[in-house]
């Protein structure tokens, strides 16, 4: 057996050294520098963002969606005819330093049933760091300065002289009867620390060298549910015929008309459901006691029907 | 010596890779070996509950948003549990969608997608309170965890749904049921003697007032125990109650505030709103 001289033996004990070292030392500082790395210099990517209402939107009442059927419990069908929304201030942070890593800071209208309902494309943010950033953005009142993408000129009028946020209109029938709604909706509310309803994380994943695509979701849908909170919600359009004028046209200033501690049929009786027990919206306690009413209730419901990327929830304030 | 060097660095190696991969990964995940820490201190707290009106010193009369001036004679209620959480309303990532894609799509106001945070303290029993007796009614000391609390939920069930605690007379008063009021309202010519006893409907979570914001500090005051006071607000309970709605009258000629009328549904609108409950804190800064 030969045997070792002391200098092979160095080596050899150098050379375990140097393997311990790279295995607990260098190899963990790799891992969290590629780590580091991989997030900053990752490249940049595109962000297309679009904005859309569902199925509801598209289809109208009732509709079928995931096997599950949405319809009203008081018989009526109905069909979107505008779904003007006003969106600006869109702005991508580093969830890290808060920085903006990218917006479309202007305002713009659009009428997301325009193109039949599907989602309509609200802009493209280019050359943004290719990595998870956390997203915001504001529904807001029209105003001279947003930019009218494809609205008709007399809604974009009234919207900019009411100072709405939405406008939606469209047109349900029951019996052969049929009822038209304008509802002008004046909420300006600011979207932030977005949870993204594809994946369930927080803010949205930037692909290095491809353009990723994101919506905002105004969910029409919630429009008509009787309940703010979740568990008990009913889809129903009585409360809102019931306050139309003689030429069948229900506006927002009609549904103020509809108190919810109140609700009543157009002979003015108490609102019944089909079991004879008397309707109730159930706001979940948010609105305040001066405004119980069906505007409040549909304004409110409204703002609570945006999401991100689906279902996903945002945090909200006022910007009123 | 080949044999006896190599296991020894085989060894090394692993072990090394091994504990290079856990240090890398729990530097990388940011994780310390105290992560279980909830970071809060225990803290003893002391809860009370009361009514009262907003902006005035009695607690038995006040005029409401339908032009009513009411006098109330008597007011009872059961209430608990209460939960005191450290969370504003978070929107929950990764998990908090309950169930398929249309019923989580409305879940976005109340409990299902938001984070509610730690629960600060609780108090697990329901109590029946004289919500005109001019002071406060003592829930007793507890153990919590010290914080803002930012965020409660009141529990509005019948007497009996979970124990009841303290010695009240209140509860026969009730009859089984959540809130017993008595009094008069008066507007113009008209004055209305009403009575109402009923409980708020056992749908979903209509008997849970959930998410009400606050911003009270559960902490010690100067050592000894925190105090934390929920006030009920007894004109924003009546706010909305148009008392010439009622027309069931008891052998006394008193109005009962009957289901089919729009008195009970302003009366349990307020009782669920998130504007009749306060929530305040007596300590200091941490």
């Amino acid at each position: 057996m030969k045997r070792l001289s002391s200098l092979e033996k160095s080596r050899k004990a150098g050379l375990k050294v140097n393997a311990g070292f790279l295995c607990t030392v260098l190899f963990p500082l790799f891992l969290m520098l590629g780590a580091c790395v991989s997030e900053d210099t990752a490249g940049k990517g595109d962000l297309v963002l679009a904005v859309g209402g569902g199925k509801a939107l598209q289809d109208g009442f009732p509709y079928n969606e995931g096997g599950v059927e949405l319809a009203f419990v008081d018989g009526w069908t109905l069909e979107f005819t505008k779904y003007v929304v006003v969106i600006g201030d869109v702005v991508l942070r580093d969830p890290a330093s808060s920085r903006i890593a990218g917006d479309l800071p202007e305002p713009v209208g659009l009428d997301m049933k325009a193109g039949g309902g599907d989602d309509s494309d609200l802009g493209t943010i280019p050359g943004l760091p290719a990595k998870r950033l956390d997203i915001e953005f504001s529904f807001l009142k029209a105003s001279a300065k947003a930019e009218n993408l494809n609205v008709d000129d007399d809604d974009w009028d009234r919207m900019v002289s009411g100072g709405l946020s939405y406008l939606i209109e469209g047109v349900a029938t029951k019996d052969g009867t049929s009822i038209h709604f304008s509802l002008g909706l004046s909420v300006a509310d600011h979207y932030y620390d977005c949870i993204n309803g594809k994946d369930g994380t927080k803010g949205i994943a930037i692909e290095s060298n491809k353009t990723t695509g994101a919506y905002i979701y105004a969910h029409a849908v919630h429009l008509f549910w009787d309940s703010l909170t979740s568990g008990d919600e009913t889809l129903r359009f009585d409360a809102f015929a019931a306050v139309a004028n003689e030429d069948g046209l229900v506006t927002e200033e009609d549904l103020l008309l509809q108190d919810l501690t109140d609700l009543r049929d157009a002979d003015g009786q108490p609102l019944r459901d089909a079991n004879g027990n008397r309707v109730y919206y159930n706001d979940g306690g948010l609105l305040p006691p001066d405004s119980l009413n069906l505007k409040a209730f549909v304004e409110r419901a409204a703002r609570d029907g945006v999401h991100f990327n689906g279902v996903g929830l945002c945090r909200v304030e006022s910007l009123e | 010596m080949k044999n006896n060097t190599k296991p020894v660095s085989g060894r090394t190696g692993w072990a090394g890779f091994l504990a290079g991969v856990f240090i890398a990964g729990t530097v990388l995940i940011g994780v310390p070996p105290s992560c279980g820490n909830t970071g809060g201190e225990p803290v003893t707290y002391r809860v009370f509950v009361g009514g009262m009106i907003s902006g005035a010193e009695n607690t038995d009369s006040f005029t409401n948003l339908r032009g009513w001036s009411i006098t109330l004679d008597e007011a009872y209620t059961v209430v608990g549990p209460i939960y005191f959480y450290s969370n504003e309303s978070v929107p929950l990532a990764d998990g908090g969608h309950r169930g398929g894609f249309i019923k989580s799509a409305n879940a976005c106001p109340a409990h299902a997608q938001f984070d509610k945070g730690e629960v600060l303290g609780e108090v697990r029993e329901q109590y029946v309170v004289d919500l005109l007796a001019g002071e406060f009614f003592d829930m007793g000391v507890r153990t919590g965890v010290a914080g803002m609390v930012r965020l409660f939920e009141v529990h509005l069930h019948p007497p009996g749904k979970v124990n009841v605690s303290g010695g009240h007379t209140g509860v026969e008063v009730l009859g089984g049921e959540t809130v017993f009021v008595k009094g008069r309202a008066v507007k113009d010519e008209e004055t209305v003697e009403f009575i109402g006893n009923f409980s708020i409907p056992d749908e979903e979570v209509l008997r849970i007032v959930e998410q009400i914001p606050a911003e009270a500090p559960l902490v010690s005051v100067d050592g000894g125990e925190a105090r934390v006071y929920l006030k009920i607000k007894l004109d924003v309970w009546f706010a909305n109650v148009d008392f010439s709605s009622l027309t069931v009258e008891d052998e006394s000629g008193c109005f009962i505030i009957d289901e089919e009328s729009q008195a009970y549904l302003a009366l349990l609108s307020g009782m669920r709103s998130r504007y009749s409950y306060v929530l305040e804190g007596e300590g200091g800064a941490q």
